[in-house]
C-alpha cells in the first residue's frame, strides 16, 4: 500500500498535475479574497466567508481534474493487470490511491492559512478575526475536500477514458454538495422529509462545521461517506470478475 | 507438479473462451502454450495469475488454489502480461524498486541487490538510468521481464514476450527464457512455432478454447514422421504416371515439369527406389532432399 501511495504522490510532482492544481487553486481564491470586487479589504469586515463559500465550487472542477487519472489511465494502459496481478489486494490499491490524492488535497489545502493569518494581521484589535469559527472552516473545508477526493477516484475507477471520469466525477460532486440541498429546498418535501434529503447532501455538514461547532455527527458523516465511496471503488475494480 | 489445471473453463456472456482445459507443467520445466491468436491462451493465463477467475473448474499453482488462496498464488508468480503494460513516466530502477515492492520486498539492501540482478539477467545495463518511455521496444521488453523476475519466483507466466521483437532482440529473448528456465518454472504462450522448437521441453497446442495436443515437443516432430517428404529434381522431363509406379509414394506434388515434391513412407527405401527409377530412365537425379514436418505444419493440422 505504501510502494502505491509513492508511487502515486512520485507521479503528481513528476508530472505537472500537483504544481498546476496548487497554482490554479492558490491564485485563484486569492484573486477573488482580495483583489477581485467584492474582496475584503472593501468589505472592511475581518471575515473569509468569501473564500469558504467560493471554495466548494472550485474544488467540484479541480479535485476530479487531480484524480481523473488515478484509475482511468491504470486501465486503459493495461498496467492495471501489472497491479492486480501482484500479491496486494484491491482495496489496498485504492486506499493507496486514495491517500496519495488526499495527501495532495492536504498539501494544496496547506497554503491558504495564509489568508486566514493575513487576515487575523490586517485585523482591528477590537474587531477581530472569529479564530473558532475559521479553524472550524478549514476542518470542515478538509473532510469536503477528503470526500471529493473519494469522489473523483471512484469515477476513475468505472471507466477507462480521463474525461469521462473527469465529468462523472464533477456531476457527482456537484450532486453530493449542492443537489441535495436545492432538492430540499423543493415545496414537494414537508415537514422533516426536506430535513432528511438535506442532510443527506454534504452542504448542510460543511456549513455546520462552519460555525466552528465540530460535531461528531458531521465527522462521522464524513468519514461514511468517504469510507462508501471506497468501497464502491473497490467494487468497481472487481467488476472484472463478473463476467 | 508446479501448475495443476484441471477443466479450466472461462465463458465471456455467450462465448466460450477456454473450454475445460487440463494439463500439468512440472517443476523445471519450460512449457510454450502454442495457439492462433483468440484460441484462449491469454484467457488462461490471466486466470493463472488470478486476474480473473474461471467460470467452472480449477487449478492450482504450488499447490495453492488459484481462487481460494488468490495472494499465496500471486507471491509465487511473475507475470508478464500481453503488451506489456509499463509506466511509461518511470524511470527503469524506479519501475523495478515499485515492483518488489508491491511484491511485499521491504529491507532496501535486498532490493538493491534484487534490482542490480534482475538488471544484469535481462540485459538493461546501458538503459536503465531512462525513461521507460524513452526505450526502444525489445527494451521495453526486456523490463517487462525484468519486473516479471525481479522477486526471485518459482513460476514465470510469460504471455507472448517476443511478440514485435526484431530478429536479434527475439533471439536474445528466447536465449534467455532458455536460461531461465533452468531454475524456474516457465508458461510461456507464443502463436511462433520455431519458439517452442527452440525454447520448449513440452508443448500444449490450444485452439478455439480446447488443447488438440500436449505433448513434447520432439514427440510432436516425429508424430507426423509416418509419412515424409522428398524434393526431387530430374535432369529431364518426367511424366507423374511415371512417377506413380515408384513403390511407397502416396502423393505428388508438380512444382515444374522436372521438380516434384513426393509424399512416401520409409524414407531409406523409397529414396533407393527413386534412384533406381531414374537409373532406369537414363535421366539424371539432380536433387534427392528430404524434408521432415515442422512443428509449423503440425500446427496448420492441428488448428484448421
Amino acid at each position: 500500500m505504501t510502494a502505491i501511495l509513492k508511487k502515486e504522490i512520485n507521479l503528481f510532482f513528476s508530472s505537472l498535475i500537483a504544481y498546476i492544481s496548487m497554482a490554479v487553486f492558490f491564485v485563484v481564491l486569492a484573486l477573488n479574497l482580495f483583489i477581485f470586487e467584492g474582496n475584503i479589504l472593501d468589505s472592511n469586515y475581518a471575515t473569509l466567508d468569501t473564500f469558504f463559500t467560493l471554495v466548494p465550487w472550485i474544488l467540484i472542477f479541480l479535485i476530479p481534474a487531480i484524480t481523473m487519472r488515478t484509475f482511468a489511465d491504470e486501465k486503459q494502459n493495461g498496467t492495471i493487470e501489472f497491479l492486480a496481478t501482484k500479491p496486494i489486494t484491491d482495496f489496498q490499491i485504492v486506499v493507496g490511491k486514495y491517500l496519495a490524492a488526499l495527501i495532495l488535497w492536504f498539501l494544496t489545502f496547506l497554503p491558504t492559512l495564509i489568508y486566514f493569518i493575513c487576515v487575523k494581521k490586517l485585523s482591528l484589535e477590537n474587531a477581530p478575526i472569529d479564530s473558532g469559527a475559521t479553524i472550524g472552516s478549514y476542518i470542515g473545508l478538509f473532510f469536503l475536500g477528503a470526500v471529493f477526493v473519494g469522489i473523483g477516484i471512484f469515477s476513475s475507477a468505472i471507466t477507462n477514458n480521463q474525461i469521462v471520469a473527469f465529468l462523472v466525477g464533477v456531476f457527482l460532486c456537484y450532486l453530493m454538495y449542492d443537489a441535495f440541498f436545492r432538492l430540499s429546498s423543493l415545496p414537494i418535501f414537508e415537514g422533516r422529509l426536506d430535513y432528511i434529503i438535506q442532510s443527506i447532501g454534504l452542504n448542510a455538514h460543511y456549513d455546520s462545521i462552519s460555525r466552528g461547532v465540530v460535531d461528531t455527527r458531521d465527522i462521522i458523516y464524513f468519514l461514511s461517506v468517504i469510507s462508501l465511496f471506497l468501497i464502491a471503488t473497490r467494487t468497481a475494480l472487481e467488476s472484472r470478475k463478473w463476467s | 507438479m508446479s501448475i495443476i489445471v484441471n477443466n479450466l473453463s472461462k465463458t465471456y456472456s455467450d462465448q466460450k473462451a477456454v473450454d475445460s482445459i487440463s494439463f500439468e507443467v512440472k517443476k523445471g520445466e519450460i512449457l510454450g502454450f502454442l495457439g492462433p491468436n483468440g484460441a484462449g491462451k491469454s484467457t488462461t493465463m490471466k486466470m493463472l495469475t488470478c486476474y480473473i477467475p474461471p467460470t467452472s473448474g480449477n487449478a492450482t499453482v504450488c499447490g495453492f488454489d488459484i481462487t481460494q488462496q488468490s495472494l499465496d498464488v500471486r507471491q509465487k508468480i511473475g507475470y508478464l502480461p500481453e503488451n506489456n503494460p509499463l509506466y511509461y513516466d518511470m524511470y527503469v530502477k524506479e519501475f523495478l524498486e515499485f515492483a518488489l515492492k508491491v511484491n511485499g520486498q521491504k529491507s532496501m539492501v535486498n532490493s538493491n541487490q534484487a534490482i542490480k540482478n534482475a538488471i544484469d539477467l535481462v540485459g538493461l545495463e546501458v538503459e536503465q538510468h531512462k525513461k521507460i518511455g524513452q526505450l526502444s521496444k525489445g527494451y521495453k521488453q526486456r523490463v517487462g521481464l525484468a519486473q516479471a523476475l525481479i522477486h526471485d519466483p518459482e513460476i514465470l507466466i510469460l504471455d507472448e514476450p517476443t511478440s514485435g521483437l526484431d530478429p536479434n532482440q527475439l533471439a536474445d529473448i528466447r536465449h534467455l527464457i532458455k536460461e531461465l528456465g533452468k531454475e524456474k518454472t516457465i508458461l510461456f504462450s507464443t502463436h511462433i512455432m520455431q519458439e517452442v522448437e527452440a525454447v520448449c521441453d513440452n508443448v500444449v497446442i490450444i485452439n478455439k478454447g480446447k488443447i488438440v495436443a500436449n505433448d513434447k515437443t520432439s514427440n510432436l516432430q516425429t508424430r507426423l514422421a509416418g509419412e515424409v517428404l522428398i524434393e526431387v529434381e530430374f535432369e529431364n522431363m518426367v511424366s507423374e504416371t511415371e512417377l506413380n509406379k515408384i513403390e511407397n509414394i502416396h502423393a505428388i506434388e508438380k512444382i515444374s515439369e522436372t521438380n516434384f515434391i513426393l509424399h512416401g513412407k520409409e524414407s531409406t527405401q523409397l529414396r533407393k527406389n527413386i534412384f533406381a527409377f531414374a537409373v532406369s530412365k537414363n535421366n539424371a537425379l539432380l536433387t534427392l532432399k528430404q524434408e521432415t514436418k515442422s512443428l509449423e505444419d503440425i500446427f496448420q493440422q492441428l488448428t484448421n
